[in-house]
């Protein structure tokens, strides 16, 4: 076991209490793939019930720090991670990986319904879960409303969902998410693939869901991150340069990368 | 009546169009014209050639047995029913296998094996159809018949009436394994491209739930890739019903019905194949070509059939590709 600063710091105590304010911590994260080192040393926290977003350019880091928060990075072949990412205190490394992705769902960029009905859609990972048949239409139509899709569609549950607007297919794809009442939702720049109006319905619910999940969004649009996100972390390089509230982040950057950044002046 | 105007005008410019434009419009029109008369052409000279048998033997021809050319007494049945049973015989075998197999080279085979193992596969579509037949016919066949055709009628043949058949080597069983075995470059191919074509946010999409490998191969992402499967065992089937001197070289031909799995028989193209060059009576090639034709409208048909089958499945219940 590598021993840390902030390990001799804390007191048992205090990682206790700090295992209840956040729901995610990540400490002294490196991200390889192959020889290329993709991330370097990231630590931060995510709180519980806050909508924390990370910004930065393309290719800065951001969508493969958060594909290691659910373990999704071990779908890349060559893609090794060292440090430590605790969900609720407890390494996720350690956890069985399905069950783990279950309490981490996650959303794409690009919208990627299943080729199956609406219904189905989100009924197949119920069914395979083995939840019981009597109680999985209840749930569709539960999960379809907290993602504000089910007026759009109860009347042709029936129907593929290739035939959906990219924003319903994306909203689909939150439902299908909440379906399984995750812990934590990570979204990997759900709307860069929707127009103004499919974007403001997403931001609008990711509001609404904040209340009973934690969230996590990466995101090229820094509006979107100022109009959503509690908390806004910067990546520059495959390093997290700044990480505060989102006020202070665009307010008063104590950074001048993060400044140069924000203000337009690249990326 | 405003709003008309600037509908109208963009029609009008295209109809002027270069000079270069029209060159290429006729020359296009032209080359879809010869590919359509060749077709034509194809189906005339067939059924002229068929038609003294037509006139003679009717549609009777597609329901009697017996084959007799020298009292000019010609049933094309067994030879429907031979076809049939190789070419569904064969897409049973190669259809199953192959889908396997692609699924394995897309989703379980570390990615520095998938590019050899895949050419690999695609070697076996470049050896020539007549190179199969030798191979059937001087290994596979005198294989067969020693071992697994001994063994199925001692053990099968009591009990199954279509295992009770003779060892001969050559016949059905022969012609479906080595048929089943040329498909299968073609099946996996093109299984394989409609598979990695497949996102990998929608594989990815099934592992973020939680799902295992297993649900999200047969559940998500075969699925989705199920109009470029169903375009490949078409294509296979169309091979199957067609193939000539692979089937020619195995199936032993037999001008009666097919009792067992190891008897010897005829499929449409075979008999053609091999009856041609021992033709005695201009009857007798008339009925040659009368099989020929049935083959052409078995294969239009099936390929009409099929083109349904992908419409109807990338369409209200299906995925857009």
């Amino acid at each position: 076991m590598e021993v840390r600063d902030t390990d001799i710091l804390m007191s048992d105590q205090s990682a206790v209490s700090l295992d209840q304010a956040y729901k995610l911590r990540v400490n002294g994260l490196n991200f390889y793939y192959g020889s290329f080192q993709a991330l370097h040393d990231i630590s931060v926290n995510a709180e519980k019930n806050r909508i924390t977003a990370f910004i930065g350019p393309s290719g800065c880091g951001k969508s493969t720090f958060l594909r290691t928060l659910n373990r999704m990075h071990e779908e890349t072949p060559e893609a090794r991670v060292e440090g430590e990412v605790l969900l609720d205190g407890e390494s996720v490394f350690d956890r069985e990986i399905s069950e783990l992705r279950r309490s981490v769902g996650m959303v794409f960029q690009r919208s990627t319904p299943f080729p199956k009905s609406i219904f189905e859609n989100i009924a197949y990972g119920l069914r395979i879960r083995g939840v019981d048949s009597s109680l999985i239409s209840g749930l569709v139509e539960q999960s379809l409303k907290r993602a504000n899709l089910w007026e759009e569609v109860k009347d042709k549950l029936k129907k593929s969902a290739s035939g959906l607007s990219g924003g319903q297919q994306q909203r689909l794809c939150i439902a299908r998410a909440l379906a399984v009442n995750p812990e934590v939702l990570l979204l990997d720049e759900p709307c860069s693939a929707l127009d103004p109006i499919g974007t403001s319905k997403i931001e609008e619910l990711l509001l609404e869901i904040k209340e009973s999940c934690t969230i996590v969004i990466v995101t090229h649009n820094m509006q979107q991150a100022a109009r959503v996100s509690d908390y806004t972390g910067f990546f520059l390089s495959g390093k997290l340069i700044e990480f505060n509230n989102t006020k202070s982040i665009f307010e008063t950057p104590s950074s001048k990368l993060t400044e140069d950044y924000i203000t337009g002046r690249f990326g | 009546m405003i709003a008309e105007a600037p509908l109208t005008r963009p029609r009008e410019k295209k109809a002027r169009g270069g000079r270069g434009d029209r060159i290429y419009h006729v020359l296009i029109k032209a080359i879809v014209g010869v590919v359509l008369a060749i077709f034509a052409g194809v189906f005339t000279v067939v059924v002229f050639g068929a038609w003294p048998a037509v006139k003679r033997f009717g549609p009777g021809f597609l329901i009697h047995t017996g084959w007799d050319p020298v009292h000019l007494v010609f049933g094309a049945l067994p030879f429907i029913v031979g076809t049939i049973l190789v070419a569904f015989g064969a897409m049973f075998l190669a259809g199953g296998i192959g889908l396997m197999t692609a699924v394995c080279i897309t989703e379980l085979l570390p990615r520095w094996l998938q590019g050899p193992v895949t050419y690999l596969i695609e070697l076996l579509a470049f050896i020539p159809s007549v190179v199969y037949g030798l191979f059937g016919l001087l290994v596979l066949a005198p294989f067969l018949q020693e071992t697994v055709e001994v063994w199925i009628m001692e053990h099968l043949g009591p009990h199954f009436e279509v295992f009770n058949g003779a060892p001969y080597g050559v016949g059905y069983m022969s012609a479906i394994l080595i048929l089943a075995i040329m498909l299968l470059p073609l099946i996996v191919t093109l299984s394989r491209e409609a598979l990695v074509l497949v996102p990998r946010d929608v594989r990815e999409g099934g592992y973020a739930l939680g799902l295992q490998k297993w649900d999200v191969v047969w559940g998500i992402i075969v699925p989705y890739a199920r109009n470029g499967i169903v375009g490949s065992l078409v294509l296979a089937l169309g091979r199957a019903l067609g193939e000539t001197i692979a089937v020619a070289m195995t199936i032993g031909g037999g001008y009666s019905l097919p009792k067992t799995v190891m008897d010897q028989g005829y499929t449409l193209a075979s008999v053609i194949a091999n009856e041609f060059n021992e033709v005695s009576s201009d009857m007798y090639l008339s009925a040659l070509i009368y099989c020929g034709l049935i083959l052409l409208v078995i294969t239009v048909v099936v390929n009409v059939l099929a083109y349904f089958l992908v419409r109807r499945l990338s369409g209200a219940h299906g995925f857009k590709a």
